[in-house]
């Protein structure tokens, strides 16, 4: 089996659906990007195990197979159900990483259980003004909240294209599939992710992070000038870049991007 | 007047919002996110859950109570979430009903070669043992009454009653017919750049329920088709290469032949029951490949009035 393990653990909002690589290495916690479930990271399990990690991902609650809240939630609500994938698995302390929407809770996973977290690195930190949180927001209402379901079929395609004007010249039209079912497999709707991230105020929260703590991007994601900005707040966190790619660099450069988080989390 | 806390005013909006936008989007909000159907009973006994099985793990899920166990086996391509509509109804009769994902669909892992119905009975047997159940009365729709029977023939002592619904014993015209359909929409499904292929899978989907299942659920069925861990095209062909007709004639478990007006194999469970006209046999009238979503009260009574005969 090259899969990782998967398992539920009980968490506030019902089951929390995890993988994880096992083994003795440095846990690692994976915190994904919406609206996506913890297969964001399946280019990179195998890769981290290699490097004597344990990677854990964890679907955010509503999506992937994680229940969801009976509620439209928070980003500081969805923190509070990774502790549990911890307790579920005796692990103590872990290193958290979260990419976009994941970098927003596994900040806040380290403001509300600091105990539990070793260190911190923020894949697309979020410090919008409100300014730019308008367009962010009008996306969600028009592709997210507002999308129906149509007789023909042609929803789906309209979905596909949204996801695909972000793929890199020559990516695989069956991983974008998968994205967009990712999206749709989920037990809670699938809107509620970014709906919380964009409610978020990182610019409040960023000042109180306690842990060490790396900032990670790539030139060409969307948020890459968030990612400049968060540093200037925080010119005590360390800085990584990646050229190039977009918001899946997960899976565009998977052997680099894992460098990266291993050096950070074993030094 | 108290001061609203952030989340009274994200639900308050969430409501307005609702209330503002109308009914369509009430649906495509929650029927893909309903799991499962929301009666408070069953929520809170509701569990997920991994059993290790001969390919790696197996998927389930388990409403739990000491009623007696109810395997209930999916129709391909899809997974245990077909039945989200009758678990709860399951439950509600006293009955402790458990859902398997096919091993290469849903959640469970995908056997390391191309399958066949006989390989795929194992791992029901490997919920049985995770959940330290003996025996158990086992359901299967399409694909999944296949599988039920190798389960029937292949492990006897686990099995109190069989169900099936829809048996295929096919004639090598339809069996032909039913591997063309399969190379068509399934194994030559090309995912293009274009998105295509997901409108396309949509349409082939929608056509088995002769427009009686909201675009929403249609929507989720799709997403079932393609989540899997292995090709989503396998269940259908170990289906189509599976000979019911020489499995029939061995079943010696007490057995239930259940199935629609409306389905598309409803003349094969007519050969069927010719050929076993030992068996129990319910139909009722109309709906289609989705009977389970199309009829749910109706397919749970028949199906319990069978066990608790």
């Amino acid at each position: 089996m090259t899969f990782p393990r998967r398992g539920y653990a009980d968490g506030p909002f019902g089951q929390v659906h995890f993988q994880d690589c096992g083994g003795d290495g440095w846990p690692l916690l994976l915190c994904h990007q919406s609206p996506m479930t913890s297969r964001q990271f399946d280019s990179v399990y195998g890769l981290f195990l290699e490097k004597g990690i344990r990677a854990i991902g964890v679907d955010t609650p509503g999506f992937g197979n994680s229940s969801p809240p009976d509620h439209v939630p928070t980003v500081e609500e969805y923190a509070t159900a990774f502790p549990s994938v911890l307790d579920h698995l005796n692990i103590s302390q872990a290193a958290v990483l979260g990419h976009h929407t994941g970098a927003l809770i596994a900040t806040e996973i380290s403001l509300q259980f600091p105990d539990r977290v070793d260190s911190l690195i923020l894949n697309g930190p979020c410090p919008f003004t409100e300014e730019e949180l308008v367009p962010w927001r009008e996306y969600v209402n028009v592709h997210e909240k507002n999308f129906t379901h149509k007789e023909d079929g042609s929803h789906l395609q309209e979905m596909y294209a949204n996801r695909w004007q972000w793929a890199e010249p020559g990516s695989d039209p069956a991983l974008y599939t998968r994205y967009v079912v990712e999206s749709l497999q989920g037990l809670g709707p699938f809107w509620y992710g970014h709906h919380a991230a964009f409610e978020y105020d990182h610019n409040k929260t960023l000042p109180k992070i306690t842990h060490r703590t790396m900032i990670l991007i790539n030139t060409g994601d969307v948020i890459y000038e968030q990612a400049k900005k968060a540093h200037t707040m925080r010119p005590d966190f360390e800085f990584s870049e990646i050229q190039g790619g977009g918001i899946d660099i997960t899976d565009q450069r998977p052997e680099e991007w894992v460098e990266l988080v291993s050096n950070f989390v074993r030094t | 007047m108290h001061k609203l806390s952030r989340k009274e005013i994200i639900r308050a909006a969430a409501i307005t919002l609702t209330t503002l936008l109308g009914t369509q989007w009430t649906m495509s909000q929650s029927v893909i996110g309903t799991f499962p159907r929301k009666t408070e009973s069953n929520i809170l006994h509701q569990q997920r859950g991994y059993a290790a099985g001969p390919y790696g793990q197996v998927h389930y899920l388990d409403t739990g109570g000491d009623g007696p166990p109810l395997i209930l086996l999916h129709q391909s391509p899809m997974t245990l979430r077909q039945y989200e509509n009758v678990y709860g109804l399951f439950a509600e009769r006293g009955y402790r009903a458990i859902g398997i994902d096919t091993p290469g669909y849903g959640q469970s892992d995908p056997p390391s070669f191309v399958p066949t119905i006989e390989d795929y009975a194992p791992a029901t047997v490997a919920v049985l043992d995770h959940l330290a159940i003996a025996k158990a009365d086992v359901i299967g729709h399409h694909t999944g009454a296949l599988i039920a029977t190798e389960v029937a023939l292949q492990f006897p002592e686990r099995i109190t009653n069989l169900v099936m619904h829809a048996p295929l014993p096919l004639d090598d015209e339809q069996r032909a017919a039913y591997m063309k359909y399969t190379e068509d929409t399934e194994i030559n499904l090309n995912p293009r750049a274009s998105g295509e292929h997901l409108a396309e899978l949509f349409r082939s989907r929608n056509s088995w329920s002769h427009g009686q299942i909201s675009p929403t659920l249609v929507t989720r069925y799709i997403a079932e088709a393609l989540i899997g861990y292995g090709p989503f095209w396998w269940g259908h062909n170990a289906a189509f290469k599976y000979d019911h007709s020489l499995t029939l004639p061995k079943i010696s478990h007490r057995t239930l032949v259940i199935i629609n007006t409306g389905d598309a194999i409803y003349s094969n469970a007519q050969v069927a029951m010719q050929m076993r006209p030992d068996f129990e046999y319910i139909e009722l009238a109309g709906g289609g490949g989705d009977i389970v979503d199309q009829q749910s009260d109706a397919w749970v009574s028949a199906i319990v009035a069978f066990l608790n005969d």
